[in-house]
């Protein structure tokens, strides 16, 4: 994995007040591969993402995506470079069924204008079709074509939280920000997920995952970076990142 | 290939073209729809012969209709509240108006040119107040309400002052002159459930999906790739076109445009009529309309008091049915559906 990184992040940082929430954090993804964030909570995970999606306004640092620079691009030009993210708690819109919901996340392949819409003419018939089956692919592909005409706000978090995995995957991303996918789901769910997800980059969408869940960390990630306290301190294979005293005091320690 | 990463070729285009199952998953549900929708006109139809004198009221209801249905993407699907409507009607009526009296150009066409200089106005404006966050717009577009009061007033040269323009002509069309209450009415029924249609398929599309999507968390909007800005611009733009042909209908029905017509009032009841209805619902400010309008004829004795009934409904609508009138009986009916289908 010498290649050239999909997505490379430069000294980023940011403070709140007098805290340092990510400092200086550096690191890269490859093509092709599962990079896994973790850390105890408050170590800067989800900030770390706002900041490379332009969320929040980093204070230090560049981000480059596919060999071009991001840092400061307002974040709905993301999706079309190839970047999409999930959130943390899921945020569907509630009052559109979950297969709505799914097509929103197809939005960069609609070129329907609102002439085109109202009057329904074919293109926009075309377009509404063809998001149709893609979100139904998707949904098939992540188990939850029974959910797919039920209001997306009825549905337990976990379920939620796969919607938004199909979401981001159904706007043909390049990279895919994923925020604690497998919180709220059972052994057996998690099992699945990590299935899916490695069919994900088999399929050629590198990921980004914050999780939790070092089972699903070790048999995932190509490579994990470590956040403590806003900083970086381990970045390696998932087996060197174990063995990494530093780890095991600051996060694994912590935990046992 | 579903999980194709991002390559232009890939377009959606390429997915299997099943037909799309409808929104309705109830097909009894459909059914009811067509007839409930069937009987609706038909009353709307012989209404003006069954209680005639009622058909004034019905075509100020009508274009009231037409004001607020406008709104309904960006206040009932976006969230934002404008309480700048007036200007657009105003643009539209003294518009058209002008156009027809002073450089004779045909009323419908007037009519369109006034639309598509509102959609311009509010274009511009769209870009200046969209910035502004929550309740910020809304007052920025009080303050356009303000202003189209005084410059009606103050403006004699272009909109005749407090007395107002006068002698503009009905709307001619195709050779007709649309004159009578019954004829104003017939035209505005069309033209209402034409509009109406258009913005039910906006509202099922993905513009009416996206700006649902911008209401509800516009931080996770743009994560999308959705322009947030762009689309509650477009949003305002579709409100000003639709209140333009509402007020310039006004204008042509009245042959006349005052003030008062335009007053700050009237621009917030165009808000309060929504909002009683059911803002994200079509019937909503259909009902909206209706009721405000119809206020007056629930007892004259009581037309004092007409702006506390008005206030009042909507204190308790506001509080007890925050999704409108419309907005909380359907949302009752598909929780009685949900609840039979668990069964």
């Amino acid at each position: 994995m010498n290649e050239t990184p999909l997505l490379s992040v430069h000294g980023l940082g940011r403070s709140f007040g007098g805290l340092r929430a990510v400092d200086e954090v550096s690191f890269t993804v490859s093509p092709n591969s599962v990079r896994s964030i973790i850390g105890p909570n408050g170590a800067g995970k989800t900030t770390l993402l706002d900041l490379i999606t332009g969320f929040t306004k980093p204070d230090s640092g560049t981000v480059e995506f596919a060999g071009r620079p991001i840092s400061g691009l307002a974040p709905h030009k993301l999706p079309s470079l190839g970047l999409m993210r999930t959130f943390q708690s899921a945020r569907l819109v509630p009052g559109l069924t979950v297969r709505e919901n799914v097509m929103l996340g197809g939005y960069r392949f609609t070129r329907a204008r609102l002439l085109s819409e109202g009057l329904r003419l074919p293109r926009t018939r075309r377009e509404e079709r063809s998001l149709v089956a893609r979100a139904d692919d998707l949904l098939r592909f992540l188990e939850l074509e029974r959910f797919a005409d039920q209001d997306a706000a009825d549905l337990p978090a976990g379920v939620q939280r796969l919607v938004e995995v199909a979401r981001g995957l159904s706007g043909g991303p390049r990279l895919l920000l994923l925020d604690e996918p497998a919180a709220g789901l059972d052994d057996t769910e998690t099992n699945e997920l990590c299935d899916v997800l490695r069919a994900v980059c088999a399929g050629g969408i590198s990921l980004v995952v914050i999780e939790h869940n070092i089972d699903l960390i070790m048999r995932l990630s190509h490579a994990v970076l470590v956040l403590d306290a806003g900083k970086a301190i381990a970045d390696g294979t998932p087996a060197a990142v174990r063995e990494n005293p530093a780890v095991i005091e600051a996060y694994l320690g912590a935990k046992a | 290939m579903t999980l194709s990463p991002a390559d232009e070729s890939v377009s959606p285009a390429t997915g299997t073209g099943r037909f799309l199952p409808r929104r309705e998953r109830n097909p009894t549900g459909d059914g009811r729809r067509t007839v409930t929708a069937t009987i609706a006109l038909a009353v709307a139809v012989v209404l003006p012969f069954l209680v005639p004198g009622i058909t004034g009221l019905l075509v100020v209801a009508a274009i009231f209709f037409l004001v607020s249905l406008g709104l309904t993407l960006l206040m009932g699907h976006a969230g934002q509240v404008s309480l700048g409507q007036t200007l657009f009607m105003a643009i539209g009526g003294y518009g058209a108006g002008a156009l027809t009296l002073s450089w004779h150009w045909p009323t419908t066409v007037s009519a369109i040119a006034a639309a598509a200089l509102s959609g311009a106005v509010a274009f511009v404006l769209g870009r200046l107040f969209l910035r502004l966050r929550g309740y910020y717009f809304a007052l920025a577009t009080l303050g356009l309400a303000v202003a189209t009061q005084s410059l009606a007033s103050g403006w004699t040269g272009l909109t005749g002052g407090p007395s107002g323009m006068v002698a503009i002509p009905s709307l001619q069309l195709a050779g007709y002159t649309v004159f009578s209450d019954r004829a104003n009415y017939f035209v505005l029924l069309v033209a209402g459930i034409l509009a109406a249609a258009f913005m039910a398929n906006v509202k099922r599309s993905q513009t009416g999906r996206v700006l649902t999507a911008i209401g509800h968390d516009p931080g996770a909007a743009s994560m999308l790739g959705i322009n947030t800005a762009r689309y509650k611009t477009m949003a305002f733009v579709v409100s000003a076109v639709l209140a333009s042909l509402g007020g310039s209908m006004y204008a042509f029905y009245l042959r006349f445009m005052s003030p008062e017509v335009l007053s700050v009032t009237v621009a917030f009841s165009i808000v309060i009529m929504l909002a009683l209805g059911g803002a994200r619902t079509l019937v909503g400010p259909l009902l909206g309309a209706l009721i405000i309008q119809g206020l007056p004829i629930a007892g004259q004795s009581f037309a004092l008091w007409e702006p506390l009934v008005a206030g009042l409904l909507l204190i308790v609508v506001m509080t007890y049915l925050p999704r409108g009138i419309w907005g909380t009986f359907t949302a009752y009916l598909r929780n009685a559906a949900r609840r039979r289908d668990s069964h």
